[in-house]
């Protein structure tokens, strides 16, 4: 066989053994395909992406599905692939509440993120046990979500919740 | 004239192969072919020297050669055939970590879940439910019932995409029995791999149970699993 034949050979060889690691490698082209493929093989979803956030290792993706709340990540591979991040499947809102919530941490990166079921909250502000304030009063389809970045020696948990109104009146709190 | 011309003469005919990989054997082929010539000539009685210019004239002109080789040495097609298979043993060890290993470790080759011993067991039922979810198919084998009063489910499963990948499962759902008693507390292993195989106990388990009831629903997911406990190989 002559070299251009065994080049051929080898290209072909080497493009079916790239799709077979590709595949079990568990890395994706896409975030959203990453993310897709997460929420489908722990059997959850398929979630309406109403949001995504970068952080510095990967996305936050904000969903809903039918009555629970997610924000699954997916996380930056080899500079252009994805890979499954954490929290992937959410929780059941509870429509009695104001506000419904999770929260969670993947390294130092964290999230808090929920549902206003009152639209008359129009700011969420959570504080930290280390007295860092931080707000949001972006929502999109209700939903909203805070990032912050803890240092790699504290972890910073949340200590309190609130909900403001219109006139910045506190019309949703809880502690932790 | 001496050896140092034929190397003068090999030199500038190898100076035209851009394909540097097989210039050594260019040149250990094409000195062969003159020093063969060389030894023609000696025996036809020319001296050795005479015999060895001889044969340098009989090959032509070092440039003609020299381009015809490069030509039939393609430096493009003799990077891609030098490429492709560095690339193609990288992705054949790549993939015997990633995709064989895995799979004959999931064979169960190098790992399988432990049985219980036959001295252990008070009854065994084998079962054979599949159930689909999403892409996962989880195949439940058998139930064993053993004298501490435990109940073992086995089961194994495995994506139907085949080469895809994704999270292991979680849980095959709520355990109870046909006396209302659910179950929580136990233990399981699993082997992993691309079929993965798992037991999972339940502890003090009722013994006058006669239906095991696996109910499966979470995120819109159901399957409901009842399994007959009175009958099957009694070795009590």
């Amino acid at each position: 066989m002559n070299r251009l034949k065994v080049a051929l050979r080898n290209i072909v060889i080497i493009i079916i053994l790239f799709f077979l690691f590709f595949n079990r490698s568990g890395l994706y082209l896409t975030s959203l395909a990453a993310h897709e493929s997460s929420e489908r093989s722990i059997h959850y979803g398929p979630s309406e992406v109403v949001y995504v956030e970068d952080f510095k290792e990967g996305k936050h993706i904000l969903g809903k599905y039918d009555k629970w709340i997610s924000c699954n990540t997916v996380e930056k591979e080899l500079f252009f692939l994805w890979s499954f991040g954490s929290q992937v499947t959410g929780f059941e809102n509870d429509k009695n509440k104001l506000l419904n919530y999770s929260w969670n941490a993947s390294h130092q990166y964290y999230k808090c993120y929920g549902i206003r079921n009152d639209a008359g909250i129009e700011k969420v502000e959570i504080i930290l046990y280390n007295g860092d304030v931080y707000e949001t009063t972006d929502f999109y389809d209700n939903l909203f979500l805070i990032t912050w970045v803890s240092s790699e020696e504290d972890r910073y948990y949340i200590k309190n919740i609130k909900g403001y109104d219109k006139a910045n009146n506190i019309i949703f709190e809880e502690d932790r | 004239m001496s050896s140092c011309n034929i190397d003068e003469f090999l030199k500038e005919v190898l100076s035209f192969v851009k394909f540097s990989f097989d210039r050594d054997d260019i040149k250990a082929e094409l000195k062969n072919h003159i020093l063969d010539k060389a030894d023609y000539y000696t025996e036809q009685g020319f001296d050795r020297e005479t015999a060895e210019k001889k044969s340098i004239d009989d090959m032509g002109d070092a440039k003609n050669i020299g381009m015809e080789l490069n030509k039939q040495h393609n430096p493009f097609i003799g990077w891609l055939w030098k490429i492709t298979n560095v690339f193609l043993v990288l992705f054949i060890i790549v993939n015997v970590f990633v995709t064989v290993i895995p799979l004959i470790a999931s064979l169960g080759i190098f790992v399988s879940v432990e049985d219980i011993p036959d001295s252990e067991i008070v009854y065994e039922i084998k079962i054979n439910e599949k159930i689909k979810i999403d892409d996962t198919v989880t195949h439940f084998t058998k139930v064993v019932y053993d004298k501490n009063g435990n109940l073992t489910i086995f089961y194994h499963y495995y994506d139907t995409r085949l080469w895809g990948s994704g999270w292991s499962l979680g849980t095959i759902g709520e355990v109870s029995d046909n006396l209302g008693n659910k179950y929580f507390n136990g233990s399981g292993h699993g082997s992993g791999g691309i079929i993965s195989k798992h037991r999972q106990t339940y502890n003090d388990f009722s013994k006058d149970a006669d239906t095991l009831i696996i109910n499966y629903d979470s995120y819109n997911r159901k399957y409901k699993i009842e399994v007959p406990l009175n009958v099957g190989d009694k070795n009590e």
